[in-house]
């Protein structure tokens, strides 16, 4: 379900995107064997997917520099304190509003020693204290290399610091106080603080939209209103944001941060009733892109004993599986090719929609 | 059908579309528990009889709520603060092994623990994620009707609020029924000593952050 074969070429830039039906982790490539390793879920044996492929590649630890944890909602963070673990020398990068009281208070609080918690902090809980993390929003810088041709640089659009307020304002209305009952942790609704990271290497870039949102003002608002983004080299190859959701989605993103038909991948969300990207959605984005490449697709049917299944659709609706099959995209770039094509591979229930 | 209408705080309810058992004639019938008294008992399946022998009809022999006295809720106190122990909480309820109760025998179809996502009052459902307690069950999600939730447990349906849910077969000499209980997990409140441990680990983890360079 991990496409084999040789590393790529130190001059070669990859980007492989990690997928089941909940779960979404990316390894990037930028030359000089060095990686970048963006969110985690967990491969069917249990270790971080994006762990056993540059394991399949021979890559050493020594060689990730950095692991970025986009936000930290449970279908992005499994197995992200053991990439912590595993790549020791990898400088961690997490949303700003964790640096401040009240962010690192929270994650304190529902790290597990307390109180119930969702995966999400439980896991950045773990890789916080196995690193010294980076506070990351826009313009930061998370990588810079200059070894493959033409210089490689990694930097977060977002989030904007308007969008920290917010994130935190979020957060605080969860710290819990005395006498009040423990909770499990919960997630805010919408994202407008996740980390959207752009990097630049030869004449190109590709943009990683974590599940950044919309909004009035904040979120892929501010991004594409920000003229230090706009400013940026044109993108060929897209991480569809939020798992192709509408919610994600402007006409400048595609106007303005990326080139004419790019190439476009997305991983699957499927929870109760929200299944991601819907036909619309995918329609939408094959619009703008041409091809949208999709890390997991296959039935949704419940996977339990039938008399269990029959006893909840007696008291509900909408019974799906979680883990739909995990499916691989790589894509390879020559720095500098005169094709200025994308290789692409794929592996495991990794299609093209 | 009057018998089985009011009794025990049972009432009938449309037959279910499908068979448990197809491979036999069986005949099923679906029967839900409105009694508040048990308030955590949602829902029970009710019956099928693997030989029909005699002229007994559709009547349908209801589950009695002696077999239904399952409950999860820990006592106060109990509970555990951490999710890495939630076998406590199961261990109150039936062996999943075949256990017999003078003529009856009761098995443990499945264990769940659910995590309420989202709330949605207005299609009057909560949409959870279900983690299999009980086998190798892959995860599953499903919007669950907040009408099964007891009034009991009302004020602890939020997002983020944990529950387990048991469903278990019984067999009475040839009539077999499903049922399962959903019980919300009714957690300690927070402590003084908890808050300062708390705050003590935000602090830890707040020195371990580095300041970032930005791109000019």
């Amino acid at each position: 379900m991990i496409v084999s074969g040789p590393p790529p070429a130190l001059n070669e830039f990859e980007v492989s995107l990690f997928g089941p039906s909940y779960g979404e982790a990316l390894a990037i490539h930028v030359g000089g064997g060095r990686w970048i390793l963006i969110d985690s879920c967990l491969h069917p044996n249990g270790q971080p997917v994006s762990a056993v492929y540059l394991q399949s590649l021979g890559v050493q630890p020594s060689q990730v520099v950095a692991l970025v944890a986009s936000h930290w909602h449970d279908d992005h963070v499994a197995g992200l304190a053991q990439l912590a673990v595993q790549y020791p020398s990898a400088e961690l990068f997490v949303p700003n509003y964790f640096s401040m009281d009240e962010g690192a208070a929270y994650v304190a609080a529902y790290s597990g020693a307390q109180a119930p918690q969702a995966r999400g902090t439980r896991e950045l809980y773990g890789a916080i204290r196995q690193s010294n993390p980076i506070p990351t929003g826009q313009r930061v810088q998370i990588f810079q290399g200059g070894e493959a041709p033409g210089q490689v640089v990694a930097i977060a659009f977002s989030p904007v610091p308007a969008a920290w307020g917010q994130a935190m304002a979020a957060l605080i209305g969860a710290l819990p106080t005395s006498g009040e009952q423990i909770k499990h942790a919960v997630l805010p609704k919408t994202n407008i603080a996740s980390i959207v990271v752009h990097i630049e290497f030869g004449d190109d870039a590709v943009l990683l939209g974590s599940d950044l949102e919309t909004h009035q003002s904040l979120g892929w608002q501010a991004v594409v209103a920000s003229g230090f983004c706009n400013a940026r080299r044109k993108a060929s190859l897209y991480k569809v944001a939020h798992h192709g959701s509408k919610t994600a989605d402007l006409p400048q993103i595609w106007t303005d941060l990326l080139v004419a038909k790019p190439v476009a991948a997305v991983t699957p969300y499927v929870n109760g009733a929200t299944r991601l990207p819907d036909g619309v959605d995918i329609a939408r984005i094959k619009a703008a892109a041409g091809a949208l490449h999709c890390t997991s697709i296959g039935s949704l049917k419940a996977k339990m004993p039938h008399q269990s299944e029959l006893l909840l659709k007696g008291i509900g609706k909408n019974l799906k599986v979680l883990n739909r099959p995990m499916g691989h995209w790589q894509f390879r770039k020559q720095v500098g090719s005169a094709t200025n094509v994308w290789a692409a591979a794929a592996a495991g229930a990794a299609v093209t929609l | 059908m009057s018998m089985s209408e009011t009794q025990g705080g049972w009432s009938m309810v449309p037959p279910l579309p499908i068979d448990l058992l197809p491979s036999r004639d069986a005949r099923m019938r679906r029967a839900t528990r409105l009694t508040s008294t048990a308030p955590r008992v949602v829902q029970s399946h009710a019956t099928e009889r693997p030989e029909v022998d005699d002229n007994e009809g559709d009547l349908v022999q209801l589950v009695g709520p002696e077999f239904l006295t399952s409950s999860l809720e820990p006592a106060v106190g109990q509970m555990a603060t951490s999710l890495a122990h939630p076998q406590v909480h199961l261990a109150q309820v039936a062996d999943p092994t075949i256990t017999i109760d003078g003529s009856v025998a009761s098995v443990t179809i499945a264990r769940w623990e659910g995590v309420v996502l989202d709330l949605r009052q207005g299609e009057g459902v909560m949409s959870v994620l279900l983690r299999s307690k009980s086998g190798s069950e892959p995860d599953h999600t499903c919007d669950i009707s907040l009408k099964v939730v007891s009034e009991d447990d009302g004020d602890l349906v939020e997002p983020g609020a944990v529950f387990y849910l048991e469903q278990t077969r019984h067999q009475r000499r040839r009539t077999i029924s499903l049922a399962q209980t959903l019980s919300f997990r009714r957690l300690p409140a927070w402590s003084k000593s908890m808050l300062d441990s708390v705050a003590a680990a935000g602090v830890e983890i707040q020195k371990r952050f580095k300041a970032p360079t930005f791109v000019k």
